[in-house]
């Protein structure tokens, strides 16, 4: 039953995954009015551009350009990028480590910020506290994340200059181990340098992670309350287990599962926030990529940026389904 | 209906900025000081003062009269992007969620591909093969958002198809067309309305962020994202010019959460006095937390 709802899940990821392609297949094929002309240049003549369509097949029946584009990015072409000179999917390759490396760190940081304001605000919160942290939780949600991170700038750096304004490292890299350069730096032993990439780190991470942190708070509140007011949260309690222990071990517990899907599908939020974010701290990843691509109007890096980020994110959901299945044996089973 | 929302904290709040920002952003240019677009080298980021309040930009351009200006672009093109989607969304959903079947499950696998992809990447990708511009920007956004109008209505539709008064019309003889536009379409609209009002400010936010990395409207046209974007290398020496319009934003923002907010209280909690009414109200509401859940 169980491996029949994952593969249930996995069949609706790939025709998710297929939607994308018909998608991308539309916006690059059919928008333009001529995407020959536009592939050869605006200078090209007419026997050019002839030369191209053929060559691009794009004189070949409209379901046979489809077949050849989807086994086109199965083989990995995904076209070349005017601003670096290199095929789109290398590019892809470099930038998407530093993205990773960034939305990890948030996801853990707004997991953290998000479960602990979100444990604390059922059981322990007064009422004034409990208001300061709600509105923060909702003026995180609220916010432009660009606007945040603009702001976040201007006063840890501009005005109290306690991190650097952007990138992802002072000096050299260390040795390309996992592309994280907090871990890479561990692996490699150089503190320096592990030192140099936290501080870089911190602002584009705290950014990210508070713009999404209030709404797991919300949500674990919610769930929280709900577990506390049951009855085998009153059955721990009479049988002596202290508040701590009722909190964590009992009602954050069965909260666990909800919480886990809200975390993929915020995963997905953080790929998009995360292209505002990088380009405001000039962070190395995709999304600086991108932003690049569209300032020199070169679109096929940006859609294929795009597409790749949001394959990503089907790929995350499902693990997370996976996850959940064995958090919690119940779903899928009825 | 007005006295149920100015009932609510949040409601009296969200009106309180939103009707005065309603008002300056459809006349915005012509209460405007100064022409926004007039350059003057001269007077090169000046901070606040009598003759600019907010100041100026790198070139000397007033920040005032270009935040009114680029306010009226923004809103209004948020404006036109959710209301194209409501009405694709509010078409598909009807359609899905009343005939059901093979209908139903085609536009649905339609829709769960938009709804399941992260909206600003796609209409970034969207944009990117439009052109650059405004309108290629509030079209790409339409495109993506009306999925999330049709998921929600299409809910609230399928729901009221068993509904003894549709099973009524239907004994009566009414056409399938008639049915969706006398008795589905009334009945999905305040879910409509909530959606329409949260989304103000998610389509606002979506439309300064594909200005702010220059998708959206190009120089020397004011937009906020767009002029947020160009204060950046001039933030730590003139504060001002990012924060005039980045304030601007964010009231408009939570000025149109708080008002979607208030309005939800409003259809949703109240007191009613009839029994169906309130069950009905309990429908709405639980769908629709589902879905803004969904999309969280």
């Amino acid at each position: 039953m169980r491996l029949r709802h994952v593969m249930g899940r996995a069949v609706s990821t790939v025709f998710v995954v297929f939607g994308i392609f018909v998608i991308t297949f539309f916006l690059t094929h059919l928008i333009p009015a001529d995407p020959a002309r536009v592939a050869a240049g605006p200078r090209a003549t007419p026997e050019q551009v002839a030369a191209v369509r053929s060559q691009l097949g794009l004189d070949q029946p409209l379901l046979r350009q489809f077949g050849n584009f989807v086994s086109q990015l199965a083989h990995g072409n995904f076209g070349t990028s005017f601003v670096t000179n290199r095929p789109v999917l290398e590019d892809i390759r470099v930038f998407f480590p530093a993205t990773l490396e960034l939305v990890v760190y948030a996801v853990i940081v707004m997991v953290l910020l998000g479960v602990i304001a979100g444990v604390y605000l059922p059981t322990r919160a007064g009422p004034v506290p409990g208001a300061i942290i709600r509105g923060a939780g909702l003026l995180g949600i609220g916010a432009p994340v660009f606007l945040t991170a603009l702001f976040a700038q201007i006063l840890f750096f501009g005005e109290l200059g306690w991190f650097p304004s952007g990138g992802r490292i002072t000096g050299v890299a260390p040795s390309h181990v996992t592309g994280f350069y907090l871990v890479d730096g561990v692996i490699a032993g150089d503190w320096s340098s592990v030192r140099s990439a936290f501080v870089h780190l911190v602002l584009p991470v705290t950014v990210l992670a508070i713009s999404r942190a209030g709404v797991i708070m919300r949500f674990v509140a919610a769930e929280m309350r709900v577990a506390l007011a049951s009855e085998y949260i009153q059955t721990a309690r009479a049988k002596g287990a202290g508040e701590f222990r009722v909190a964590m071990r009992h009602a954050l517990r069965n909260a666990t599962g909800p919480v886990v899907s809200m975390v993929g599908l915020q995963f997905g939020w953080l790929l998009g926030g995360t292209v505002l974010v990088e380009s405001i701290f000039s962070w190395p990843g995709l999304g600086l990529y991108m932003v690049n691509s569209i300032v020199s109007l070169d679109s096929a890096p940006v859609i294929a940026s795009a597409v790749f980020l949001g394959l990503a994110f089907a790929i995350v959901n499902l693990l997370v389904d996976i996850v959940q299945q064995l958090l919690d044996p119940r779903i899928g089973s009825s | 209906m007005v006295r149920r929302l100015t009932s609510s904290g949040e409601g009296i709040v969200g009106l309180v900025i939103c009707v005065p920002l309603i008002v300056i952003a459809a006349v915005g240019p012509w209460l405007a000081p100064q022409d926004p677009n007039s350059v003057n080298l001269a007077d090169r980021l000046l901070p606040p003062s009598s003759s600019h309040w907010f100041g100026t930009d790198d070139l000397g351009r007033d920040l005032l009269s270009r935040v009114l200006e680029g306010g009226h672009r923004t809103v209004i093109s948020a404006l036109f992007v959710v209301t194209v989607s409501a009405a694709i969304g509010l078409v598909v959903g009807v359609v899905a969620g009343f005939m059901g079947g093979v209908v139903d499950q085609l536009l649905m696998r339609v829709t769960d591909v938009f709804v399941g992809y992260p909206a600003l990447l796609l209409a970034v990708a969207i944009a990117a093969s439009l052109g650059v511009g405004l309108i290629q920007t509030a079209i790409a956004l339409s495109v993506v958002w009306w999925a999330g109008y049709a998921r929600i209505i299409r809910g609230q539709a399928s729901a009221i198809r068993n509904l003894p008064y549709v099973e009524s019309a239907k004994t009566a003889g009414a056409s399938s067309l008639q049915i969706m536009r006398r008795h589905v379409v009334p009945n999905v609209s305040s879910v409509l309305v909530v959606k329409f009002t949260l989304d103000v400010a998610l389509v606002v936010e979506s439309v300064a962020a594909l200005g702010f990395i220059g998708l959206g409207a190009q120089a020397p046209d004011a937009e906020w994202g767009a002029m947020i974007a160009n204060s950046r290398r001039f933030a730590v020496e003139a504060w001002w010019f990012p924060v005039m319009p980045g304030i601007a934003l964010l009231l408009v923002v939570v000025g149109f959460n708080l008002l979607g907010d208030g309005i939800s209280h409003a259809i949703g909690g109240g007191t009613t006095s009839r029994k169906q009414d309130r069950r009905f109200r309990r429908l709405v509401n639980t769908t629709l937390k589902k879905t803004l859940e969904d999309e969280a």
